[in-house]
């Protein structure tokens, strides 16, 4: 994994490092019973015994000022607890982290507000909680109270409120009271569209002024969109850092490697059906890259090989090999086969492999389904056919295309 | 410490904005509003004032019964709805401490200083009441020359009750059956103060002088001496309440700074 903090300092070695993290340990004590009570510890003369788990471990980390980093990582890898401790919610038990500048942050499901206060009331208790006067909150209020779109809710009880409309007012008043580094985990799935959309916005806005964010999201696209570096946990572990896009194809190499290792040896189905009367039979489907390694993550323009082991139990004539590829949402993106293709075998006995090859695969990134089927040579009789049976994905690397196909272009100017 | 009180500076709005919601979730939806709270112990005062004229005898030497209850019920209510508010005021704030950072004293500390605006007022409304006592004993026209012994009494009452709500608030965050505890306590340590009985009904020698180890016994009869007695407090029972009180306060402190730091996990 390349060490972008190292590489990092040679062209913008003037920015001053803003977030430090070196070597941080976090340990959580998991009681087997919660809340102790006071009878029994006197009893016992100590606390109920406790397993120890280590939530983060020897995280060191540099974050220079100006840049949008994303954390990522999957459930559990202590994304929410590094932030934690960036916030002094946490502390660490071994290890040092130092902050400079304003720090505001909006964790997990909005920010503390008290259930009893309106959303006004609540918008002054958070901003002194920050730092801010009543003068500075007095100005920025109407802003706040803007941006949040909450204005006919402004004046009642927040646990009243649903849970956008909780992120809402969080996120309003995290980014209004002007902090220099900005930390958010998580908020960006629960509003509304419309109002995801404003939040990157004014993030791209913060980001241009200069703020440091720190973003801990699942939303990988928006990782890669927004952020200039990523880092990536696993179990309270940095298993990789680097520049965002390259670290989230990382990590979501790592994720359908998972999968696929999940999914046992066998390249059989495990989904969609399958029919035919089994003169052939597929016995394996491999995806592969140019150099002939198994993967099920290819990046758009790069060559993509199917190969389709089967195998006749007779001897075969002008056999048909066909593959097709759909989008997880079932459009059917191209299908194709030997014989549309000009390219007839004559006849086929035994085991045997046949190869598919795309050179450049123009698929932009998501997950596709392939079906791999041998039919008879008027195209009416299966042999075999696994429908959708056979799950890739892509990732764009660094196009930015919307959509499903890259259609490489040209754009001009005509004057 | 004395580094941490420093920093408790930059945080002197949010300590405010802390405690007037303290005092505005208090009030919510009450109309009357402060005078709910001056309900609690006025009505207390009138209890006590009913069964010790009517069920027992009077007291020999009290001769307005009212303001004799009230001189020791205010000051025990600050203290104890100090108390019992600071015992849940970290454990109930739950959403704040964990997701946001703050100095964690500043809880507990707003819950004793919202009640200590409470019991301003009724210091207040409790000058009304010698106003009105006074057209039938004109030794209350003299309150005045007394009232200024508060000035010594409240600061030295507030910190022994901000020491000892440091100390439940933290303890509370580890086991939760302090809250219950502190209210048993609560009522014992009303029952072993002068509160509503004179001080004189003690007997001395040995069981004497441990009732007179409770600092709040010497806190509350100072009281009783400036705001009903109208003399001086004796000498030593304020410099022995102000001793309880600065041990109590750095000892509250000292516990909730050593627990503090994982109080957001353990919410
Ligand atoms: N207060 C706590 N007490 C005990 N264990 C905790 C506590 N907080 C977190 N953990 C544990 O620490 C680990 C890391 O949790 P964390 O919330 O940081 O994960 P995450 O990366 O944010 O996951 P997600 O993607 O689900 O938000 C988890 O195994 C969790 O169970
Ligand atoms: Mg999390």
């Amino acid at each position: 994994m390349p060490d972008i903090w190292k590489k990092s300092t040679e062209p913008e070695g003037e920015k001053p490092t803003v977030i430090e993290a070196k070597g941080v340990w976090k340990e959580f004590k998991i009681y087997h019973e919660r809340n102790p009570s006071l009878k029994e510890t006197l009893l016992k003369g100590r606390r109920s015994a406790y397993e120890s788990f280590w939530a983060l471990k020897d995280v060191s980390l540099k974050i220079k000022q100006g840049t949008t980093v994303g954390f990522i990582g999957e459930n559990g890898s202590g994304k929410s607890t590094l932030l934690k401790l960036l916030t002094k919610i946490l502390r660490p038990n071994k290890g040092s982290i130092s902050m400079h500048g304003k720090v505001s942050a909006l964790l997990e499901l909005g920010a503390g507000f008290h259930p009893e206060l309106t959303g006004k009331e609540n918008i002054f208790l958070n901003g002194s909680i920050l730092g801010l006067s009543r003068k500075e909150i007095l100005e920025r209020l109407d802003e706040i109270i803007a941006f949040s779109e909450l204005e006919k809710f402004i004046d009642s009880p927040v646990k009243n409120y649903s849970s956008g409309m909780y992120v809402r007012l969080g996120f309003a008043v995290a980014i209004n009271v002007e902090p220099d580094i900005l930390l958010i985990d998580e908020i960006l799935a629960v509003g509304d569209e419309a109002f995801q959309r404003k939040c990157l916005n004014k993030l791209y806005d913060l980001k241009e002024q200069g703020k440091t964010i720190v973003i801990v999201s699942h939303a990988l696209d928006s990782i890669r969109n927004i952020c200039d570096e990523a880092i990536w946990l696993e179990h309270g572990e940095i298993k990789g850092s680097g520049r965002a896009p390259s670290v989230v194809d990382a990590y979501l190499d790592e994720v359908n490697r998972q999968e696929e290792a999940a999914a046992g040896e066998t390249d059989q189905p495990e989904t969609g059906s399958r029919w035919g009367s089994g003169e052939v039979k597929i016995t394996s489907v491999r995806f592969l890259d140019k150099e002939g390694q198994k993967k099920s993550l290819f990046i758009t323009g790069e060559p993509f090989l199917v190969e389709i082991d089967y195998e006749a139990k007779e001897e075969i004539s002008r056999p048909v090999f066909g593959v097709a590829i759909y989008s997880r949402d079932g459009t059917h993106i191209n299908g194709t086969n030997t014989k549309f293709d000009k390219t007839i075998f004559d006849k086929i006995k035994g085991w045997g492999t046949v190869r598919y090859e795309i050179k450049e695969l123009p698929l932009l990134k998501g997950s596709y389904a392939l079906s791999a089927v041998v039919y008879d040579y008027s195209c009416l009789h299966a042999f075999d056919h696994h429908e959708r049976g056979y799950l890739f994905n892509v990732s764009s690397g660094e196009i930015s295309d919307y959509g499903v196909f890259n259609i490489p272009c040209t754009w001009s100017l005509k004057e | 410490m004395i580094s941490q009180l420093k920093s408790l500076l930059n945080y002197k709005e949010l300590l405010l904005n802390f405690a007037k919601k303290e005092l505005k979730v208090k009030y919510k939806n009450s109309v009357l509003g402060f005078f709910w709270s001056l309900l609690n112990p006025i009505l207390m005062m009138l209890v006590f004032t009913f069964i010790f004229t009517f069920i027992f005898p009077r007291y020999p030497d009290i001769d307005v019964v009212p303001i004799f209850f009230l001189a020791g019920l205010l000051p025990w209510n600050f203290f104890n709805s100090s108390v019992v508010g600071a015992t849940t005021s970290i454990v109930g704030n739950s959403a704040l401490i964990k997701k946001v950072y703050f100095p964690r004293e500043l809880l507990p500390v707003s819950v004793t200083m919202a009640n200590l605006v409470n019991f301003t007022l009724e210091l207040l409304v409790f000058v009304g009441f010698f106003l009105v006592f006074a057209m039938f004993n004109s030794r209350f026209l003299d309150f005045y020359k007394y009232f200024p012994y508060l000035l010594l009494l409240v600061p030295i009452l507030f910190f022994f009750t901000l020491g000892l709500s440091l100390l439940v608030a933290a303890l509370n965050v580890y086991f939760r059956d302090i809250q219950h505890v502190v209210g048993i306590l609560l009522m014992v340590l009303f029952y072993s103060t002068p509160i509503i009985y004179p001080i004189s009904f003690v007997p001395g020698g040995k069981i004497g002088f441990l009732y007179r180890l409770n600092p709040m016994t010497t806190i509350v009869s100072s009281f009783k001496n400036a705001l009903f007695y109208l003399t001086s407090p004796s000498l030593n029972f304020v410099l022995y309440s102000a001793g309880s009180a600065i041990v109590m306060f750095l000892f509250g402190y000292y516990i909730f700074l050593r627990l503090e730091p994982e109080f957001a996990e353990e919410v």
